[in-house]
This record gives structure tokens, sequence and C-alpha cells, in this order.
């Protein structure tokens, strides 16, 4: 079976594979080996590790999984797709916000790679990144199973260097308190948010808000999710737990 | 023509009674199996309990109404039953006990079907939990029959109650070493393992002083799913990266004083050996860091 490495400035776009050959796609830092065989598929992947922190372990274990159809298709469409699991972003710089002030902040996180047949039947999905466990909660009795991420928390767009494998979400953090309101970690729900691409091609999510009013017990602060859709906005991927419309209440601790 | 012998009419009775008992107790099985799957949607111990429940009443109706259907005055049996509990309650003590044992464990519930537990000796999964015994599987493959009433007198650990557990490994560090650095170089395999969770953070304690060692205890947690997981590469990664690569073993060290002026320091793989008298022998030329404590 013949392999091609593909060079592609879009990630996203399809990836034909007559039948026979094999074709390799990257993205990021992982790679994508994709075999075409009579009425069947190979997909092995290769990876670079984790992203918190980078790894001197070796690189995870090639895996190849073989996917059957009971007819055959040519190429397959690969679709980002938001986390299965909510990311706990931790500042990589302790991050205070002052006493009686509002910021928004950015933080991206990775996309997953969804590969459909050119019919939109799904094949699988992949992480782009591997991120590292974390438990979010305010004991260990009581919480979420999370990722892990570190953010720059930037405040600025032009700041954010844009990738094409992540998606941006805004969280605007109001301290109404009269003391500093210490961020030491964001959750971000990703099963609860729909993905969305605006004219460039970036990927956003709706914005967050973190309300703070004081109080010892930072993880029984509360999130919403605000719906700033921009004019340019496209649906991608609507939100993997249920539609995030019916979710102006309470989220859940977002902070802690 | 074949001509069958005519039955005589108690013969029919009891046929009928026969016959009611087995499709009867079909039925109560079935209205059982409904029973469970309306009830235990979420848990299966639920459904296992409601199915049991549902068939013994049912299933005790139904033999009554055959007997009385044969022509069995159920009063009787029941009368029998009750002369006969007397002599029975004595027989059967232990089974009692392991009933009302079985009666409070199903309230207190400490753990569920399907749950890792510990008892004693054994670890491993419950099948069942049934009125005189919770049955598990033990991890080798094992059937294990547990009496509700050792259970209840027992220490269940239920390992997998949580979603998260901590992995503690306890590790020897030589007297002399970099102990900042010793404990940096664990966070370090911590946050480089992908089975480690980014919090509730690592941890490292020093347990206490040996004769040849500092005692450290160091813990790190994982999700339940991927505990052993977690478990065997931080064990791989302490050996390849602390006791292989930049911090030295803490071999036994022995000072062996032939003369209270005289002293030599024997150890790791060296065979021990008495100084000679005649030797002199510097102590503060020593290694200090082989110096126990």
């Amino acid at each position: 079976m013949s392999e091609r490495y593909e060079v592609f400035e879009d990630p996203w776009a399809p990836i034909a594979v007559p039948e026979g050959q094999s074709v390799v796609r990257e993205f990021g830092p992982l790679q994508l080996t994709i075999s075409h065989g009579r009425g069947q598929w190979w997909l092995e992947r290769d990876r670079d590790g984790l992203e918190v922190p980078a790894s001197p372990r070796p690189p995870e274990r090639p895996d190849r999984v073989r996917f059957v159809a009971e007819d055959d298709v040519d190429a397959l469409v690969p679709t980002p797709a938001l986390a299965d699991r909510s990311i706990v972003a931790r500042p990589e710089d302790p991050l205070s916000v002052v006493a009686r002030s509002q910021v928004t902040l950015i933080v991206s996180t990775p996309l997953w790679v969804v590969l459909h047949t050119e019919g939109g039947r799904k094949v699988t999905e992949v992480p782009t990144i591997l991120l590292k466990d974390t438990w979010f909660g305010p004991d260990t009795r009581n919480g979420e199973l999370c990722y892990a991420a570190r953010t720059a928390a930037k405040q600025f767009s032009p700041d954010v260097s844009r990738s094409p494998l992540r998606a941006y979400t805004r969280v605007r953090i109001r301290n109404d308190s009269n003391k500093p309101f210490d961020v030491r970690r964001v959750k971000i729900p990703t099963p609860l948010l729909a993905l969305y691409s605006d004219e460039e091609g970036g990927f956003y999510t709706p914005d967050l808000e973190v309300h703070h009013e004081g109080g010892e017990d930072l993880s029984a602060q509360t999130a919403s999710i605000v719906h700033a859709r921009r004019r340019d906005a496209r649906l991608l991927a609507p939100a993997r737990a249920g539609n995030d419309r019916g979710l102006f209440a309470s989220l859940g601790r977002m902070l802690g | 023509m074949l001509e069958l012998p005519e039955l005589s009419p108690r013969l029919v009775r009891i046929l009928w009674a026969v016959v009611i008992a087995i499709v009867g107790l079909a039925g109560a099985r079935l209205l059982a199996a409904i029973s469970g799957r309306v009830a235990g949607t979420r848990s299966r111990q639920t459904r296992m309990v409601t199915e049991r429940l549902v068939f013994g009443v049912a299933g005790t109706i139904v033999l009554l109404a055959a007997l009385r259907h044969a022509g069995v005055d159920p009063g009787v049996l029941l009368g029998t039953a009750g002369i006969l509990t007397v002599a029975i309650g004595f027989a059967s003590q232990t089974s009692a006990s392991n009933l009302i044992s079985g009666v409070f464990m199903l309230f207190e519930r400490p753990f569920v079907v399907g749950d890792i537990i510990r008892v004693g000796s054994f670890t491993g999964e419950v099948l069942s939990v049934d009125m005189l015994s919770v049955k598990i599987r033990t991890f080798d493959n094992l059937f294990v029959r547990i009496p509700n009433e050792t259970l209840l007198k027992s220490e269940i650990a239920n390992v997998s109650h949580f979603a998260i557990r901590r992995v503690d490994v306890k590790l020897t560090v030589a007297y002399g070493e970099d102990m900042e650095a010793f404990r940096e170089a664990l966070f370090s395999i911590a946050a480089d393992n992908p089975f480690v969770l980014d919090e509730p953070t690592p941890m490292v304690i020093v347990d206490e002083f040996r004769e040849s060692s500092v005692a450290v205890q160091f813990s790190a947690w994982a999700a339940r799913e991927r505990f052993l997981d977690a478990k065997n590469s931080l064990l791989e990664d302490i050996q390849a990266r602390i006791y292989d690569g930049q911090f030295r073993s803490p071999y036994p060290v022995r000072i062996l004083v032939d003369h209270p002026d005289d002293a030599r320091i024997v150890g790791g793989q060296r065979s021990a050996r008495m100084a000679p008298r005649h030797q002199d022998f510097d102590a503060s030329a020593a290694n200090p860091a082989e110096d126990p404590p």
C-alpha cells in the first residue's frame, strides 16, 4: 500500500484516499495515517505526548484500528468538535482580578477530530492533544473528572495567537467584592457548549461569565453561558450534552 | 380406537394444580422481570432485589393457589409450619442471623452490585447481594460467597465508591541526598504521567528517619479506573528516573568500630570486614553522606 504525506494548510479539508493507498494528515501533534482497502479503512494515530506539560515520556504507542462499512467511500471528512469532558484551565501565571472590576479573558481549548464518511456517517473521533485528567470539586468525594490545561488567559484578541486546532472562549469575570479575586482555575464546560466558526475560519464557543461576590469558598461561584453569537457565526457542532440554550441558569461551579 | 382410562377427579385436580403451579410460576417470573426492569433502571442491585421480592410474593401466592386446587388446605400447612417454626428456629440460627444481617445490609447499602469491595483477604466485584450471602468475583476469577453475618461484623473497604483514588508509594532516600531535588523529581514524574490527576496535587511526606535512609511517602491521585495504570507507571518511572537516575539507592550502612578511636564504614554491596587493630582510621574522612543519623 503506497503512502502519501499530505501538507495541508487547512487540516479540516476532506481526506481523499484512493483504494490501496495511505495518507498521512497532521493535526498539530496528532498524526493520523489513513489507509483505504476495499470496504475498509485503517486508522493509525501517533502523537507527541501530553500537552501539560511538555512530556519527556515516550510518545503514546501508535494504535491501529480497522473500520469497515457495507459500502465503500473514497474520502473521509474531518470536522472539529469540543472536548467530551469539561476542561479545567489553570492560568500559567497566578492571576488576580482586582476588587470591583470586570475583565474578559480568552481561554483556548484543544479540539477533537471527528471523522465522517462523505455521507455524514461517523467513523471515529480523536483528540488532537492528549490532556491530563484532573478533578474539579470541593473535595475528593464530590466533583467531576475533567481534563487539565494551562491558559495564558490573555485579555485582548490581538494578543492571542490563533490556531486552527483550538476553540476560543471568552470568559467574563466580574469581581463585585471588595477584595481581589484570585483566579486559580477556570472550568470550561465544553460538553455543554456548541462550536461555531467565523469568516476567518477561527473556532469559538459561546461566551461564559463568572460572577464573584466574595467569600472564601471560591468553588461556590456559579457561572452561566452568555450567548453572544456573532453575525458571521456558523454552527459547526451542537453541544454534546444537549442544547445549551436552556442553560442561562446556573451551570455549576466554574471557579474554585 | 385406544380408550384412555378414566381419571379419578382427585387426580384431575392434582394435574390441574400442577398446571397452575407451572403456568403461575412462569407468570410470576415474567412479572418479576418486568418489575425489576421498571424499578431498577439506575441500579443493578435495585433491579435484583425487586425481581426477587416480586417473584417470592407472587410465587408463594401461586403455590398456595395450586395447593388449594389440589385439595390441600393451606391452613393445615401453615399450622404445621407454625409448629415446625420452633424446631426450625433452633436449627437455623445461623441462617436467621444471615437473613437479618442481609436486611440490615440492604438498608445500609455499604456497596451495590458491581462495586469492587475488599473483605478480609478477598477483593472482588460484587455479583449479587442476597438474603443470606453476598457473592463476589475476585480478580483471579474465583467465586466467593460471604455470609451476610460475616460482612456485617467485618470491615468492608469499598474500593470503587469514589471516582478518584490516591496512589501511595513508599520510598527511601539515602542520607545526604538533596531532598528538595528529590521532591521536585517526584513532582516532575507525576506531572509527566498521563494517568495521574493534575489536581488534587501530588504530595511528598517525609515519614521518618531510619537507620540508613529517610522514609518518604509519595502520594498522587488517579481516576478509579486508571488506578492500577497509575500505580504501575509511577513505580516504573521512579525506578527509571530516581533510582537508576540522579539519586543513589539507600543501601544499608554499617560502621564497625574495632577500637574506640577507629572506625570503618562498610556498606552497600561490600562485604563487612573488621578494621585491623593496627590500622589508623580517621572517622572524619568517611563520607558523611553515608553516616547514619
